[in-house]
């Protein structure tokens, strides 16, 4: 490039000094002008491609820096990658032994759905749940504290007020007012939950256990009731002793009436006997 | 009275068929009974009646960890609390404990804030 930009100076160079070489010695050479105008656009093609030459070798320096980004983008990408994988090649290591237990899908489900009935129901909101009744207990605790009784010291402060022991059977003393501060908060707190993950008090009693303990308390033993493979024993017991009662009575009837007709069929109009006793037969 | 057996002697009484009471079957009245286990009023129940100082009945709740096994665990509809109560019975000192209102209290919180921990609350 250097060498095209120094040739057409030259032409340029040359051609100029040939033109005022001419004008000098009088002799104007209208050649020499139309050289220097070739020289002149010359100079100007090779500024042009100059131009150009310089704008390609921005682009290229910018192309380059782009597929340098590009390439540190990858690099980056890979080195994540590769992090990644170590990180997932570390845990399976703990889960070995969590496949004993695997579960299907299905089953998984299914048991969801069958303890759903007795889980949180959804429109449970804890936030409506009344505070601890440990704070409660603590209040109460503030009172003079004794063992598990009735007419305990903190209703004896009315006892001092009014006369007498009969003043003990007041109305304060009875029932479950008579309990402390504590059980009864104790008693509330238990049920006033709203909501308890196990079957309560009605629903143990209609259960099994339950329907045992009505049984036992109507005097029905319930060992009589029989499983169904003992029921069907039963049933073939007892089949079996009525057709040997039947075959019994069959071979009874046969016999009187052998004897019947063996004792000359005095009683022939009788077909059978009667059970009432007769003292004339 | 006489019966027709052919061997002639006297039927044998027959046993009580273990597997069967009442018209439940024995599974039934186990699966119920442990269940029952869950409600820390019932085992308070149990303890006030002396239950618990019964060294067969002690066995008995030994045997009934059964229930932790897969093919039996998957009937529990109370899996949570049945297991948590299996599991603090089989420990002497809660049974000692057990007749103290406070700590069947203690119990029915502790099952309650179980059940409903992973909700909002204030």
């Amino acid at each position: 490039m250097l060498s095209q930009f120094q040739a057409s100076y030259r032409r340029m160079d040359q051609s100029l000094q040939r033109l005022t070489d001419s004008i000098a010695a009088y002799n104007p050479s209208t050649a020499a002008a139309d050289e220097l105008v070739a020289a002149d656009d010359a100079l100007n093609e090779d500024l042009t491609t100059l131009i150009q030459h310089q704008r390609n070798v921005l682009r290229i320096e910018e192309l380059k820096r782009i597929a340098q980004d590009n390439d540190d983008r990858i690099k980056n990408h890979f080195r994540a990658v590769a992090e990644l994988r170590k990180e997932l090649a570390a845990i399976p290591s703990m889960n070995t032994n969590a496949s004993a237990r695997s579960v299907s899908i299905d089953e998984l489900l299914s048991y969801a759905r069958f303890i759903s009935p007795t889980t949180l129901p959804p429109t449970f909101r804890k936030q409506d749940v009344p505070a601890q009744s440990l704070s409660r207990t603590a209040a109460a605790e503030s009172q003079p504290h004794t063992a598990n009784g009735i007419a305990t010291p903190p209703l004896g402060t009315h006892d001092d007020a009014q006369p007498g022991n009969t003043a003990r059977i007041n109305g304060s003393n009875i029932g479950t007012r008579a309990l402390k501060e504590e059980e009864k908060a104790w008693l509330d707190s238990v049920a006033s939950l709203p909501f308890v993950p196990w079957p309560e008090q009605p629903t143990i009693a209609n259960g099994a256990l339950g329907q045992i303990q009505l049984m036992l308390e109507q005097g029905k033993d319930p060992a009589t009731l029989l499983s169904p493979a003992e029921r069907v024993e039963e049933e073939e017991r007892r089949r079996v002793e009525e057709e040997a009662e039947r075959a019994e009575e069959e071979e009874k009837r046969r016999r009187r009436v052998e004897v019947f007709d063996a004792a000359g069929g005095r009683k022939r109009g009788r077909e059978e006997e009667s059970d009432v006793f007769d003292p004339d037969a | 009275m006489e019966t027709l057996e052919t061997n002639g002697t006297t039927p044998t009484p027959r046993l009580r068929d273990p597997d069967f009471y009442a018209g439940y079957t024995r599974f039934q009245i186990e699966l119920e009974f442990v269940q029952s286990l869950s409600n820390p009023l019932y085992i308070q129940h149990l303890a006030l009646n002396k239950y618990l100082d019964d060294p067969a009945f002690i066995a008995y709740l030994a045997y009934l960890e059964y229930f932790r096994r897969p093919e039996y665990l998957r009937f529990l509809l109370y899996p949570g609390p049945t297991l948590r109560a299996l599991e603090l019975l089989q420990q002497e000192h809660f049974r000692k404990d057990a007749v103290t209102p406070a700590l069947i209290e203690a119990m029915a919180r502790e099952g309650f804030e179980a059940a409903t921990s992973g909700t909002t609350g204030i």
